[in-house]
């Protein structure tokens, strides 16, 4: 076996790894909603895979699954404060009464009329 | 025997993959839309009759089966090709399509009757229920007798495949013997193998199936490693046994040179020993060559 193509491939692999952790961190920042749930696993195998026969993962995709797992968790506390933010909002008639009124200046169609469509559709 | 741990099978496939990631995973992907299009080509309306239904949808779940399963012979090969540094390409996916073929379909037709009996509880309630578009306990049930059922199946099978490429002059029934005989005493190795892999296969879910073709390509080169080492560590027993014993003068029948069927006029043995089951000096296929890794 070449060494010299083993360790080349190795280190893109691991580069690989580290730049698809990166993406799923920007993710979460510009919130994007599931992309990061679709983008960190991957890191996290490929930077998994890299380690090859070594005791160690390479340096870089030690740095990319972190950062994929980073990106899982806290993509799951950012998706899990905003449906709590959201369901207090429908709780609150004023603050449901405020958000009927937009999505209807939006839309067309108040958020109760959405939420009646959507019930509809899932039975 | 002395068998290579988990840990160092799982590291050769990964060196494997890492010299090879491209055609390992091309591989996967192409395999993957194979069975989608040979499942949709195959997929009709099914007769009113309920009964009628069921054998029709086993039968053309028999049919799909057999020919996935040629093509399943063909990427395994293309892993153990990986493992012991051969050349081949991606579409040796269709390999057993052209070469060995009686072999293969006979091989991939006792998968398809196994596999088939295991989905009947599955088949059953979802012609029977019309409950295709929705989970109930029925169908939740039928499906974890037929993913155990399978696991079970392919546990005490798996070998079967990897001895049609490596024994190709074998015949069907003796490689389903023979493989059966060779999981003896590995088949918790082999348990503890595949469930290492569902953490993996937890996040390649996760990544919507994207990560699945990296995980299963993994996943097949360590089976690949893992039918190396049960050969190699039964050819080096077999060795070590010959060493601290005096040797025999052994007789064979000129037409059987590697000395794997039994004399004429003889039963085929049911509760052979072990130097009925062919190693690795016997093999005209991947374990006779040097590997370098």
């Amino acid at each position: 076996m070449d060494m010299t193509l083993y360790r080349f491939n190795q280190e893109k692999q691991a580069r690989l790894s580290f730049l698809i952790g990166l993406a799923s961190i920007f993710a979460v920042v510009f919130r994007t909603g599931l992309t990061a749930y679709f983008i960190a696993p991957l890191g996290i195998i490929i930077g998994l895979l890299s380690k090859g026969a070594d005791p160690v993962l390479p340096r870089q995709a030690r740095f990319g699954v972190i950062l994929g797992v980073i990106a899982l968790v806290a993509n799951t506390l950012v998706l899990g404060f905003t449906f709590v933010q959201f369901s207090r909002m429908l709780s609150d008639p004023v603050q449901r009464e405020i958000l009927n009124e937009t999505i209807y200046k939006q839309t067309g169609l108040t958020l109760d009329d959405l939420i009646q469509r959507a019930g509809n559709l899932i039975r | 025997m002395v068998h290579t741990d988990a840990r160092d099978l799982k590291a050769q496939a990964r060196v494997v993959m890492i010299c090879r990631m491209g055609k390992a995973v091309g591989s996967m992907i192409l395999y993957m839309i194979l069975v989608l299009i040979i499942s949709e080509l195959t997929s009709f309306n099914l007769p009113r009759n309920k009964a009628a239904a069921l054998l029709f949808t086993i039968l053309v779940n028999f049919v799909v089966a057999v020919l996935v399963g040629v093509i399943q012979i063909g990427l395994k090969s293309i892993y153990l090709d990986m493992l012991f540094d051969n050349t081949s390409g991606i579409f040796s996916l269709f390999r057993y399509y052209r070469e060995n073929q009686n072999s293969a379909v006979v091989i991939s037709a006792f998968f398809a009757l196994l596999d088939t009996i295991c989905s009947l509880p599955v088949l059953a309630v979802l012609i029977f229920e019309e409950t295709a578009s929705v989970i109930t306990l029925p169908l939740v049930l039928a499906l974890i007798v037929r993913t155990l059922s399978q696991f079970i199946v392919r546990t005490l099978f798996f070998p079967v495949q990897y001895l049609l490429m490596d024994y190709p002059e074998m015949l069907p029934a003796a490689m389903i013997r023979t493989g059966q005989r060779l999981m003896r005493g590995r088949r918790m190795d082999y348990v503890k193998l595949s469930l290492s892999f569902i953490p993996m296969h937890l996040l390649g879910f996760m990544s919507m199936g994207i990560g699945t073709f990296w995980v299963l390509a993994y996943q097949n080169c360590t089976y690949a490693a893992f039918y190396k080492d049960m050969i190699t560590a039964r050819t080096k027993h077999k060795k070590a046994s010959a060493a601290a014993e005096p040797a025999a003068e052994k007789t064979r029948e000129p037409l059987d040179p590697q000395g794997i069927y039994p004399p004429p006029g003889e039963a085929y043995p049911e509760d052979s020993t072990e130097e009925d089951i062919p190693s690795e000096e016997d093999a005209s296929g991947y374990t006779s060559q040097d590997t370098d890794m």
